[in-house]
């Protein structure tokens, strides 16, 4: 290695790491394989804007061309659909981990990138889920939009800045297609440029102090053995199941059981039951604050880095807990329906 | 330049930037210039994305000859987005539109009609019974055009639910 020019990727990890973090099942390489999911995404996103047509009368169409006429486009599709699906897996995976393994602790500026980030990952999913413009989709644009409206004094100025118009129509459709492959999709590249760099900042990994180090050959390893697994489970799932595609949206149409996207099922449930302000904006923004907050209020401790399950974290972890039982209980509720 | 500063206490406290001089007047110029112009592009920014072209869609929507929605019987018209129904009194145009969230509302199996997004159920008249939904189905306005010689409802006049319409 001396005798080599530094090559530029040699900035993304220190020359050595700590042993036990650095094994696969501290960490489960579970930030590690978002940012490749978010590569893919990135990389399959590009090359079906070639084909797409953010039009009401197009969108569909396209995607039909997409999926069963351009050669491999329903392998591109089921990429990009398959990696979206998984990254909010891994991603929320990925926030189980740091608040079970106390890597919080320290770096609260980093968390609060991640809390933006697992935002952003269900907005960019959202915004992208509409591009499908099928008879689903449509119904979930009408009632995320509609929420919007229940936000007390700005909500109508908002529902028209996010819309585009008094209805959902052609001008909405354009607004979720640059949010989803611009606006969005480069806040979330900047932010996750700095998570990544913020990770180094605070020393890499956290980890146990004085501990034995590897050099980062062996993490390089590893990586690579991870992204190629996640490659395998990629390509698995996209030759095995299909990206769905209803029947195209039609306004005017009855359905018979409109469903919002998994990741957004437990804000449906709650819809069902509490009023639209409350359980559309009021929770999730509350949810978003007790997230941002764990590392401020819950726990303020600086020991316990790295050790699982630590009992200075005791709260934060029982909180995190609690959110997620009850956000995986909800949408196993909206499945089963 | 040297002339402004006198003491040795003021010179600290210019570097502090206690006291406004003309250097630190200036920064603070240029600052709030930069700041103002942010805050202008901005404003103006937001103003672009909250444009809104006119609707060109008419809120009025032909429903065809009255004879095809006899007595006794609920029909949905897509175009129009609203059920219309005729009973004892006449004819009456209900707005299909869940005033929860905005689903279509669907007739349901013991009367009346049941929102599939959020489960509100409402009653025939359309009052909210049951679920998220609090305000009632809107009856909206309907009439007969001589000229044309066909119903029309117009979907952004609501009208009194007890309002029917005698052909």
């Amino acid at each position: 290695m001396s005798n080599h020019r530094p090559n530029f990727f040699a900035h993304l990890h220190p020359p050595t790491m700590p042993a036990r973090e650095v094994r696969p099942f501290y960490t489960f390489g579970l930030g590690g394989i978002s940012l490749f999911l978010f590569l893919v995404l990135g990389i399959t996103g590009v090359i079906e804007m070639f084909l797409y047509v953010p039009t009401p009368e197009s969108a569909h169409d396209s995607i039909r061309q997409i999926t069963y006429l351009a050669p491999f486009g329903w392998l591109l599709r089921n990429l990009h659909f398959w990696a979206g699906q998984l990254m909010v897996g891994t991603v929320i995976l990925h926030m189980a981990r740091v608040v079970f393994s106390g890597g919080y602790k320290s770096r609260r500026l980093n968390w609060l990138i991640g809390v933006a980030l697992l935002f952003l990952t269900l907005v960019l999913n959202f915004t992208g889920f509409v591009l499908r413009w099928d008879q689903d989709t449509a119904w979930a644009l009408m009632v995320g939009t509609n929420l919007i409206k229940s936000i007390p004094g700005i909500g109508t100025v908002l529902h028209g800045f996010l819309i585009g118009g008094e209805n959902v129509g052609a001008p909405a459709l354009l607004r979720f297609y640059t949010w989803h492959v611009l606006a969005l999709a480069l806040v979330a590249a900047v932010l996750t440029a700095w998570h990544l760099f913020r990770v180094r900042r605070d020393g890499g990994i956290s980890h146990i102090e004085r501990t034995p180090r590897v050099s980062r050959e062996h993490l390089v390893r590893l990586e690579i053995l991870a992204m190629l697994l996640t490659l395998a489970a990629l390509f698995g799932l996209s030759l095995l199941v299909d990206a769905p595609l209803g029947p195209p949206a039609d306004p005017t149409a009855l359905i018979a059981e409109p469903k919002a996207p998994w990741f957004f099922l437990w804000i449906q449930e709650l819809l069902r039951v509490a009023s639209p302000f409350l359980a559309g904006i009021l929770v999730p923004i509350l949810v978003l604050l007790v997230l941002s907050l764990l590392p401020y209020a819950l726990d303020r401790s600086e020991e316990g880095i790295a050790v699982w399950f630590n009992k200075q974290g005791r709260v934060a972890q029982l909180v995190f807990l609690i959110i997620l039982v009850g956000a995986i209980a909800l949408t196993l509720r909206g499945v089963m329906r | 330049m040297n002339n402004d500063r006198h003491t040795p206490e003021q010179e600290a406290e210019d570097k502090k930037g206690k006291r406004l001089n003309r250097r630190s007047f200036l920064t603070l110029l240029g600052q709030g210039s930069v700041a103002a112009a942010i805050a202008a592009v901005v404003a103006q920014s937001i103003r672009f994305l909250s444009f809104q072209p006119p609707e060109s869609e008419s809120s009025v929507v032909p429903l065809g000859q009255p004879d095809s929605y006899p007595g006794k019987s609920v029909t949905y018209v897509a175009e129009a987005r609203v059920y219309i129904g005729h009973d004892g009194g006449g004819l009456f145009a209900l707005d299909a539109v869940c005033p929860h969230l905005g689903c279509l509302v669907e007739p349901h199996e013991d009367g009346g009609y049941m929102c599939p997004c959020h489960d509100s159920l409402f009653d025939e008249e359309g009052r909210a019974l049951s679920g998220p939904a609090n305000q009632p189905l809107q009856h909206l306005y309907l009439w007969f055009d001589e000229g044309q010689g066909q119903l029309l409802v117009d979907r952004s006049e609501p009208v009194e639910p007890a309002v029917r319409l005698i052909v």
